[in-house]
């Protein structure tokens, strides 16, 4: 600005001043921020009487300087002059007109596009400018000013050009102020806006100075007005008049001068929309949907698109019929192409008819275009949106589908890279060149800068290093690479490349093994192979599931968005993949199941296969459901080690329930038995015993033959607290028959007691010791643990007496050093426990109470460790930890401890044990007796007889009223004396152990050893073992 | 393919297994620790053959523990990527086949079936040629090459591609 | 990863361990194999409870296609195609699939003709007639 004021000292004077007062920054400084500061100068200085050629230099000079100065300026300039030419020079416009008529297409190009893109335009600009400056002949100047004028002017454009950072303060300068032309508002025709600013133009451009006004814009995005810049609203109408778009009638509203710039500022980037560019839809039918653009009609402001048709044919039928159409429904009809066809079989008008302007044949129906089962539709531009459009895999295919082949996309792709954001470019990239001369290219990575990549290609005659855009490379994988997903649907995704297909990839998923088709470049080269998650959602790696009502299976492994689940059908192992919503539920119950010689198993016990395909297979049960374990192998490479089969193929390894004592013995001396501890508390007992089941039996006992055909009763296991009566010897196990149940069973030699009427105390109940720590009952003393002792220990329990013997020996034998763990008494159901397994030294403590509890804490661990766990219970009989290794257990004892995860035997409950409760239910019966229900005296003499628990005494004996009722004579009975009476399907029961002890319920019925019942109080369903339920009268 | 080669190993052993079967039990645990297994540098192991050398046993500290380094000799089976081997079908679906040789499982994707095979699902699903000659279904017995290979913790597994030349289902047994 | 350290057994990189190490044709292990596993029958009742699945799955893969059964047959095998400038693998490839034509060679061991070892056509077609001899005579 400076510069002109030089030149038109003379006309300008004021002008300059008023100048210098508005500008208080060197002007030189800066371009101006708004070409309208500018234009404002000219112009004014134009409405006087400038020298029209210098000033059309200037003009154009002017021009041609802010064209050359970098784009940004004119990015922020936005607004192109909208010059009105009032100045009717016609020297100059003549000059102009003649010398080069781009000059006023310019101009009203540059109107228009300015408006739209500012961006290109400025190039547009910057051509013409060049073309035309050389043209403009310098009449009225001489020499001198000449010189200095073009010394000026590029003195100050290369300053400008130097200065491309306009600060702030610099562009606050350039603010219009009030004494600058304002912005007038002018309401328009819709749609019309730009046809409204061309015709001011021309009028301009006709009319010369008359027209007061300086520019005339119109925006896009604002529909309805145009602005005008004008000093006064009069100029404004004057100029407005006559036009047929512009209503004149209508108020012209000004624009407040700090919005002025708002007017003109450009927000976006537009990118060009092109034939073959995909967009989506942002309104109507089709929102959302992808689109080819097929014919771009600038002018309008319109585009012919391509789309997947989503039309109701019925709908058009019935309209076409005049019959009645449901009202309008909401629902959009899904995308399908159009079958010609169809559309004539209901009866629909079809009409081929010819496109004038394309030539081609399209096919109508109801006014919309179809074409090879697309429809084409003449869109607003705004109603699509061309930015960062992601078409997914399943769009394009279907786009590809009719007619194409992969070229006519590839068109498509290229654009569509084109405008997507691409992925980095990394060091050692493998990349290829897909545009340009060097198409096809092979290379790798070097280095990467802001749009550059430089690549060291693949052929050896050119130059080490090349520098290429970015967007003309594309990564480049081979089949075969393994490669990790990093963006898009797919992310986390590892895999193979089994195919490339230009810019796609086909890759074999890791996980899922399906295929999976990503873009080239949302992927890197990576050898991590996703596995890495153990858990979605609520389940994790070896979880026992329901996959509907009937199917149920093991994860075996976790994947990104599935599971592979081994199916729990035992003979023939199946996976499946599953998807986290397939997945019904957790299996949280425990349930036990019986293997081939009747013996419980549990979860932790080491069973072998001994049926079917799995055969000979060793390992601990996981899991077990309806009959069906899980069993983990390690050595097993398939399913990740997982087996099912029934468990009645199975053998639990160990043999019978006698293992308990085994257990017991070696690690847990549990010597402290001998202390009291267990008989105080017979109630507590939570049923321990059962636990030995672990089957790992050791010892081998041979006495018993006293025995046989003497009443005994079971006082560990499932069949807790039944009596019967010996019939078999075998080693340590016994073959009882059942009083109560039509049936006999095997049954460790150490869970039986002989049916003594003194022994008040309880049998087993306490806890056994050796095997799950938890039962301390077995007895209490039994110093399972240590394998000689026993004897001593078992003060409280009499019977048990000789099983604890027994047990003493158990050794544990080496043989389970083959386990893992070792777990001894695995209770049956009790997930933890290992039984025998070292840590079960930490029962020791008998603590009838703690029972369980004890185990838990015991760090087994280290096998001597036990100790201290049981000491938190009661009676910590610590003693007994024996030191584990050495235990009994001999060599293999070691071994154990690390094994048995911290089964602690038992100890699930833990804590409490609360008495009663032993979880799982096993066996039920428990010693401990509640009132009220139903119990069969069974004295020595008498015959037994029915009564209705009353009380429960301290020292365990219980006040019994007799009569099924319970409303006969009241006697006092030890424990040992009454049964409970077994329950039967539609019996109100009451659960005598685990965690709903005390709970009432009835039963629902009965599947072997589980029995449903239904609770009363919150009427839930639950499935307990038949032996912790009790009658109720 | 498979191949014969010298690994080492450390072994520990417990003291309760020294004595006079010192070496039997080192060599049953060494064969009990490593045979099965499969690393990405060596693949499967497959059998030990023998033992190279044992050398000194020494002493863990703050255990009782004593560390043997055995060197042993043994069968191993890896897989390269470009090898060309013969496989037995186990399970046809429409995104391929896959096959195993020996202990290493080999998928070939339905990109890399020829265009002339299809997929048939049903009972036994299967990959045929239009004509019906040639047919792909469990227990054929097919060569295939092997285009890339992944190791997982404990398996090996790759991707194999039956287009090129020669490869295929291997028709006659008696040919070479 | 550049392609240049990528294996690829077609052009014989599979590593210098491998490629200094004896390669083992399916037949020959087959041989191995099979006495392993007759030692462990002998030791214990139940040898297939004793080995991994990796040597099952690996003693049915060699039994099956092993191309010669007797030991004899494969000695010379090994005989004559050591005759030949060939590395231990592309040895052992050729044992194993027992190509007909000196075009399948090729194919199956594509390295045998980029090595300039003098392998000329002459000289592989006389190896596959050998080898085909040993077969009929087996």
């Amino acid at each position: 600005m400076a510069r002109r004021r030089d030149e038109e000292d003379d006309d300008i004077e004021q002008e300059e001043d008023y100048y210098e007062d508005r500008e208080v920054l060197d002007d030189e400084e800066e371009e101006d921020l708004e070409e309208e500061e500018e234009e404002e100068e000219e112009d004014r200085r134009g409405g006087k009487k400038r020298r029209r050629s210098q000033f059309i230099d200037d003009v154009a000079e002017e021009d041609d300087d802010e064209e050359d100065d970098d784009d940004e300026d004119y990015g922020r300039r936005g607004r192109r002059k909208q010059k009105s030419k009032r100045r009717s020079a016609s020297d100059y416009f003549d000059i102009e007109a003649v010398v080069d008529s781009d000059g006023e297409e310019e101009e009203e190009e540059g109107e228009e596009d300015f408006i739209d893109n500012a961006n290109d335009l400025p190039d547009e600009d910057d051509n013409r400018q060049i073309h035309r400056r050389p043209l403009l002949p310098r009449e009225e100047e001489d020499v001198d000013d000449l010189e200095r004028r073009i010394q000026e002017r590029y003195r100050k454009s290369v300053h400008i050009d130097y200065d491309e950072e306009t600060t702030d303060v610099d562009q606050q300068a350039l603010l219009p102020s009030v004494r600058d032309p304002k912005l007038w508002m002018v309401k328009c025709a819709i749609g019309h806006e730009r046809e409204a600013a061309v015709c001011l133009m021309q009028k301009c451009i006709d009319r010369g100075p008359e027209l007061q006004i300086r520019s005339v814009i119109a925006l896009d995005h604002l529909k309805n007005f145009i602005y005008v810049e004008a000093d006064k609203e009069a100029h404004v109408r004057e100029a407005c008049k006559g036009l047929r778009s512009i209503y004149n009638s209508q108020k012209v509203m000004l624009v407040p001068i700090n919005e002025m710039t708002d007017v003109l500022s450009v927000e976006s980037k537009a990118i060009d929309i092109s034939r073959d560019t995909w967009v989506r839809m942002k309104t109507g039918t089709y929102k959302g949907d992808l689109a080819k653009v097929v014919e771009v009609d600038n002018v309008k402001q319109r585009v012919t698109v391509k789309l997947i048709p989503r039309i109701d044919l019925q709908a058009i039928a019935n309209k076409l019929e005049n019959r009645e159409t449901p009202k309008k429904k909401s629902f959009v009809p899904p995308p399908r192409f159009l079958n010609v066809d169809e559309a004539r079989e209901l009866n629909i008008r079809v009409e081929r008819r010819r496109d004038p302007m394309t030539g081609d044949y399209f096919e109508t129906i109801d006014n919309m275009k179809f074409k090879d089962g697309f429809l084409y539709k003449i869109v607003s531009m705004k109603s699509i949106s061309s930015h960062n459009i992601k078409p997914t895999f399943d769009e394009m295919e279907k786009f590809r589908q009719p007619s194409e082949n992969g070229d006519g996309d590839l068109g498509g792709l290229s654009t569509l890279f084109a405008n997507r954001k691409k992925g980095h470019f990394m060091k050692g990239d493998a990349v290829i060149v897909v545009k340009g001369d060097l198409k096809n290219l092979k290379g790798w990575v070097e280095k990467v800068e802001e749009e550059n990549v430089y690549i060291r290609p693949e052929m050896k005659d050119l130059p080490r290093t090349l520098a290429v855009n970015q967007k003309e490379l594309c990564k480049y994988f081979e089949p075969g690479n393994h490669v990790k997903v990093v963006s898009g649907t797919q992310e986390g995704a590892t895999g193979m490349v089994v195919k490339v297909e230009q810019h796609v990839l086909v890759i074999l998923s890791d996980t899922t093994k399906e295929h999976i088709r990503v873009f080239a470049d949302d992927v890197v080269e990576s050898s991590e192979v996703t596995s890495g998650i153990n858990k979605i959602g609520d389940y994790e790696l070896h979880d026992l599931v329901f996959l509907d009502d009937t199917n149920f299976g093991v994860i075996i492994r976790v994947e990104t968005e599935a599971f592979q689940v081994l199916k729990g059908v035992p003979d023939r192992p199946e996976v499946i993949t599953v998807r986290l919503r397939e997945i019904k539920s957790k299996i949280d119950r425990k349930f036990s199941a019986q293997d081939k010689w009747k013996n419980m198993i549990s979860v932790k016990d080491v069973v072998r296969v001994l049926d079917g395909p799995c055969q000979g297979k060793t390992g601990p049960v996981e899991h077990i459901f309806k009959g069906v374990v899980f069993i983990f192998d390690r050595h097993h490479r398939e399913h990740a080690g997982f087996i099912c089969a029934k468990a009645f193929s199975c053998v639990v390894i160990g043999g019978s329930r006698a293992n308990n004592d085994r257990h017991g013995d070696s690690r847990s001396r549990l010597a402290n038995f001998r202390q009291s501890n267990i008989p105080p508390s017979p109630r507590k007992h939570s049923r321990g015993g059962p636990l030995n089941y672990g089957g790992r039996h050791g010892g081998g006992r041979g006495h018993n033959d006293p025995f046989i055909n003497t009443r005994v009763r079971i006082t560990q296991g499932p069949f807790k607290g039944y009596c019967g009566r010996v019939k078999e010897i075998k080693g340590t196990s016994a073959r009882v028959e059942l009083e109560s149940q039509m049936r006999e069973v095997q049954v460790d030699r150490s869970k039986l007691s002989e049916i003594v009427v003194s022994t008040p105390h309880r049998e087993s109940r306490y806890g056994v010791g050796s095997e799950t720590p938890m039962h301390p009952s077995r007895t209490p003393l039994h110093p399972f643990m240590t394998p000689m002792r026993d004897p001593g220990a078992t003060p409280i329990h009499d019977g048990m007496r000789t099983p604890m013997r027994d047990r003493a020996w158990l050794p544990m034998s080496p043989p389970r050093d083959d386990y893992e763990d070792g777990n001894p008494a695995s209770w049956g159901t009790s997930p933890h426990y290992q039984p025998g397994s070292p840590p079960s030294r930490t029962y020791e403590a008998p603590t009838p109470g703690s029972g369980w509890a004890s185990t838990p804490s015991g760090s087994y661990s280290e096998a001597g460790t036990p100790r201290d766990v049981s000491s938190a219970y009661v009676n910590a009989p610590s003693p007994y930890l024996p030191s584990t290794p050495g235990q009994p257990m001999t060599p293999g004892a070691a071994s154990y401890l690390p094994g048995t995860p911290g089964g602690q035997p038992m100890t699930p409950g833990t804590g409490g044990l609360d008495a009663m409760s032993p979880v799982i239910g096993v066996d039920g019966e428990g010693p401990w007796y509640m009132p009220d229900i139903l119990v069969n005296v069974v004295r020595p003499g008498d015959e037994s007889a029915t009564g209705v628990i009353r009380d429960v005494l301290p020292d365990g004996t219980c006040r019994v009223a007799l009569g099924p009722t319970g409303n006969g004579e009241m006697i006092t009975v030890l424990p040992s004396e009454i049964e409970m009476v077994v329950p039967g399907k539609s019996d109100k029961v009451r659960i005598m152990g685990g965690s709903l002890r005390g709970q009432n319920g009835k039963l629902m019925g009965v599947d072997a050893n589980d029995c449903i019942v239904r609770l009363e109080e919150n009427l839930d369903i639950k499935i307990l073992d038949l032996g912790i339920l009790a009658k109720l009268p | 393919m498979f191949f014969h080669i010298i690994l080492e190993r450390n072994m520990q052993l417990h003291p309760r297994h020294f004595g006079r079967n010192l070496r039997d039990n080192l060599v049953a645990k060494l064969m009990k620790d490593v045979e099965g297994t499969c690393s990405g540098r060596h693949g499967f192991v497959v059998a030990i053959t023998g033992i190279e050398n044992i050398g000194k046993g020494l002493i863990r500290d703050g255990t009782g523990f004593v560390t043997f380094p055995v060197k042993y000799q043994c069968v191993v089976f890896r897989p390269f990527k470009g090898e060309i081997l013969e496989a037995v079908v186990t399970m046809v679906n429409k995104m391929g086949f896959f096959a195993e040789a020996g202990p290493v499982q080999i998928f070939v994707s339905n990109h890399l079936i020829p265009d002339d095979m299809e997929f048939q699902s049903g009972d036994m699903p299967n990959y045929t040629t239009s004509d019906g000659s040639v047919k792909i279904q469990k227990d054929s017995e097919v060569r295939l090459k092997i285009i890339g290979t992944r190791v997982d913790a404990t398996e090996i597994f790759c991707i194999g591609t039956i287009k090129d030349d020669f490869l295929g289902v291997i028709n006659d047994p008696a040919t070479a | 990863m550049s392609g240049e350290e990528e294996e690829n057994a077609a052009e014989l990189k599979i590593g210098d361990e491998f490629l200094k190490a004896k390669c083992l044709m399916n037949c020959e292990v087959s041989l191995i194999l099979e006495h392993k596993y007759e030692q462990l029958r002998q030791m214990s009742e139940d040898p297939l409870n004793q080995v991994s699945q990796v040597f099952e799955k690996s003693l049915q893969y060699v039994k099956r296609f092993s191309r010669y059964k007797n030991p004899d047959a494969v000695r010379q095998v090994r005989e004559i195609l050591s005759r030949y400038h060939l590395t231990e693998f592309e040895l052992c490839v050729l044992g194993n699939l027992c190509p007909e034509t000196v075009e399948e060679a090729i194919a199956m061991v594509p390295s045998m003709k980029t090595k300039g070892r003098g392998l000329d056509e002459e000289a592989i077609e006389k190896m596959l007639n050998d080898l085909s001899l040993i077969k009929t005579f087996e």
